[in-house]
């Protein structure tokens, strides 16, 4: 097959460009298989022909949004990308409480499924908050299989792999159906059903978040959605809050008007504190 | 060997201005907007010099060079613009907005590496 | 909710509500607001929106009000009218083709540009106007995204401005596109142009290398050769990009000889400071030109410290079937930590069974 490096890069140059997120070197081979493989279901005799399908053709960006997910990994686990966690937790957050003096902290979990990105920012908020300021997860999801599995916060050895060890012991009951997320983790951390596409429906949830978690579900839409999901976000946010996409995703690919800044050798986003008006 | 980022919607400008920095010994990253840009600036954190266009979709090279000035951390950071816009109100509103260098496209290569030499304050 | 007109009045949340309302019930009415909001909010998550919005409203008359945007002193204003102009190509058409001839070459450039952004490839007619245009740089960009809209017809026309062509970004560019439109007839009308490339400015000979893959056929390699051992330095990317264009195009009548000459080009290749994604592509493209007896060295790169070489030869042995490696590759997932490369492996290894 006619797919090289060359045309991994024009690939991975359209992924970025419409998605904002960064396809690495080491998926190369599993982009070409599975280029591969719709060249064949499509009867394209090249992968030039194919790309060219994808550029010109693909109406609707139907055949573009299922390559992009067939690239990227659909796993949750506790403490996933932590080096984002840990700007998070040792600068974002105290920057918010400091500059707000603030005495509660809202946090919301966009598009949470198993519950352990949610549980993973109340073990944060617990080690970094002072007893003095509350904190409160909002996790939502539209998935309601996802959404029970979260409630029932049992969880397998490899959900908890990266999971630093003291914290396994403090936060974490091992039983024998596995280890279980203790009530002290789970009272801060509210699971609701909402669908990211329904404007009314998130809006709802309040106005007055500080943090916003959206990390690796906006792969699954389309550009138009995607806008229209931050633009949700933005408006539900507090001047001043910080949102996190996954690592590999740049928010500037879906909007310019949150503020980057550079926090603790990582990249943030914030809504501005002042808007220019 | 310094670090050029080449800001330009157009992939033809951006391999053509990469070759010739490249063949000069320059290290080179490129970006296809300024948003992306900016993001790349911020990412990297060891960018020597920023070439950039102006008209993009997305982000216009002013409103990028805008946001890059209003950062104490980037207040000095070399900026060459190279650009099709050759009227005179162009060039005053790209020297405002915080460009050190105003080039006209098509740039010659020996003009593009001499101002980034200038911009850097070194050979390569 | 504040009464519609009002828009100027509206605070960033009402206005961000009132936007999507306009957009859902598609309230052209409020055209004008728009455009006035686009021109002088300074909030970007509005001028965003109100981008957004005006990208989607239906109305036959809206695009000629956006066309005259293109004029704006604000570049924000006029870029963003170039993309909302692409986006409402079903009534843009006559605007754009207008704003082609405008007496302004920066709108005839914005207007080129905007018909690029359309990405069908039927804008490709109305593109190849500025072919003629008097401003380089707008014939720069023509022939650019005739290029890359895949204008086939118009290869002949890029070859005759090549000839006279003495910007050299205009050089360049007409050998990219020609590289992407052209075919072998061309390659030959160019190389009467530069008989030696050797001698050609580095950063010409780069668009260059790459036409002279394309097209090529044997009896190309020596001077690909000779110009990759000499620049592979500078230009890595494109020389093994041009060696796999190469191969591609001429494998099967390749003769032993030469598929040797180029593997000892290659080997050495990856012994060179280069980045480990080219060193990948090198790794397979040894196994896509499949000299013989190549057990020992694909054994040698599957036990690399380079994750980037690793997957190659992982590549390599499913593509040459190469079913004695079943055993290696089971030792490399017992202690692969790449999830990516583990994910390879895997594949590799079904493959080889249903062989």
């Amino acid at each position: 097959m006619d797919f090289g490096f060359h045309e991994f890069k024009t690939v991975r140059d359209m992924i970025y460009a419409k998605t904002g997120i960064f396809v690495s070197d080491q998926k190369v081979y599993l982009l070409k298989k599975r280029i591969q493989d719709r060249i064949n279901a499509l009867q394209f005799s090249s992968a030039s022909e194919y790309i060219r399908f994808l550029k010109f053709s693909d109406h609707g960006g139907k055949e573009f949004n299922n390559l992009v997910i067939a690239t990227t990994v659909n796993e949750t686990y506790f403490f996933r990308e932590f080096p984002q966690l840990q700007i998070f937790a040792e600068y974002c957050l105290p920057e918010v409480v400091e500059r707000a003096k603030k005495s509660s902290v809202r946090i919301l979990s966009a598009g949470c499924s198993t519950g352990e990105e949610p549980y993973t920012l109340s073990i944060i908020c617990q080690e970094m908050l002072t007893p003095q300021c509350n904190f409160f997860v909002e996790a939502i999801d539209i998935d309601d299989r996802a959404l029970s599995t979260a409630l029932r916060g049992i969880y397998d050895e490899r959900s908890v792999r990266d999971v630093p060890h003291t914290y396994l012991e403090k936060y974490f009951e091992a039983t024998p159906e596995g280890y279980a997320v203790k009530d002290f983790v789970r009272r801060y951390v509210n699971f609701s059903k909402v669908n990211l596409f329904d404007q009314t429906q998130l809006t709802s949830l309040g106005h007055d978040f500080d943090f916003v978690f959206c990390r690796n579900v906006l792969i699954y839409f389309s550009d138009d959605s995607r806008r229209k999901v931050i633009e949700g976000f933005y408006t539900m946010m507090k001047p001043g809050g910080y949102i996190f996409l996954g690592h590999s995703e740049s928010l500037s690919r879906i909007t310019t008007a949150f503020k980057l800044k550079r926090m603790g050798g990582g990249l943030v986003y914030q809504k501005p504190l002042i808007e220019e008006g | 060997m310094a670090k050029i980022l080449i800001v330009d919607d157009s992939q033809m400008t951006r391999n053509f201005h990469a070759y010739i920095l490249r063949a000069a010994n320059f290290q080179v990253i490129d970006a296809i907007d300024g948003a992306d840009a900016l993001e790349k600036i911020y990412r990297e954190n060891d960018i020597d010099c920023v070439i950039t266009d102006v008209n993009m979709p997305n982000m216009d090279g002013f409103t990028m060079i805008r946001k890059i000035r209003s950062e104490q951390t980037f207040s000095t950071l070399p900026i060459i613009i190279a650009t099709t816009l050759d009227a005179a109100n162009d060039k005053k509103e790209g020297f405002k907005a915080g460009a050190n260098f105003y080039l006209v496209k098509p740039v010659k290569p020996s003009v593009l590496i001499e101002s980034v030499r200038m911009a850097i304050g070194r050979e390569c | 909710m504040q009464h519609s007109g009002s828009l100027r009045q509206m605070n960033t949340k009402q206005l961000l509500k009132e936007l999507n309302q306009i957009s859902a019930v598609n309230d052209t009415t409020k055209i004008e607001e728009l455009i006035a909001l686009l021109v002088e909010d300074r909030r970007e998550i509005v001028r965003e929106m109100v981008v957004d919005v005006l990208k989607r409203l239906k109305d036959p008359n809206l695009p000629e009000k956006i066309a005259a945007l293109l004029h704006a002193q604000d570049a924000f204003v006029r870029n963003s009218a170039a993309s909302i102009l692409a986006r409402q190509w079903d009534w843009s058409k006559e605007a754009l083709v207008e704003s082609l001839k405008d007496k302004d070459k920066n709108v005839r450039k914005l207007a080129i540009d905007a018909l690029y952004e359309v990405g069908d490839p039927s804008t490709v007619d109305f593109i190849s106007i500025a072919l003629d245009d008097e401003d380089v740089n707008n014939v720069i960009a023509a022939v650019e995204y005739i290029g890359d809209l895949g204008g086939h017809g118009y290869a002949e026309k890029i070859l005759q401005i090549l000839s006279r062509a003495e910007d050299q970004f205009l050089i360049c560019s007409c050998l990219e596109a020609l590289a992407k439109i052209g075919d072998p007839q061309c390659l030959h009308e160019v190389e009467k142009r530069f008989s030696s490339p050797l001698s050609m400015e580095d950063f010409m000979l780069m668009p260059y290398l790459r036409l002279l893959a394309k097209f090529s056929q044997p009896q190309h390699l020596e001077v690909l050769l000779e110009i990759a051992e000499a620049k592979l330095n500078i230009a890595y990317k494109e020389i093994i990009d041009s060696m796999a264009l190469f191969i591609n195009r001429n494998k099967s009548s390749l003769k032993e000889h030469e598929k040797k000459q180029i593997h000892t080009f290659l080997t050495q290749a990856i012994s060179k400071n280069i980045p480990s994604a080219n060193k990948y592509e090198i790794v397979s493209l040894i196994g896509r030109l499949g000299a013989e007896n190549l057990s020992d060295e694909v054994r040698t790169y599957l036990q690399s410290d380079d994750p980037m070489i690793r997957l190659g030869a992982i590549e390599v042995i499913g593509t040459l079937k190469m079913t004695d490696f079943e055993a290696d590759l089971q030792a490399l997932l017992e202690k692969e930590k790449d999830e990516d490369l583990r994910l390879a492996a895997i594949f590799t290894l079904e493959q080889l069974k249903g062989e």
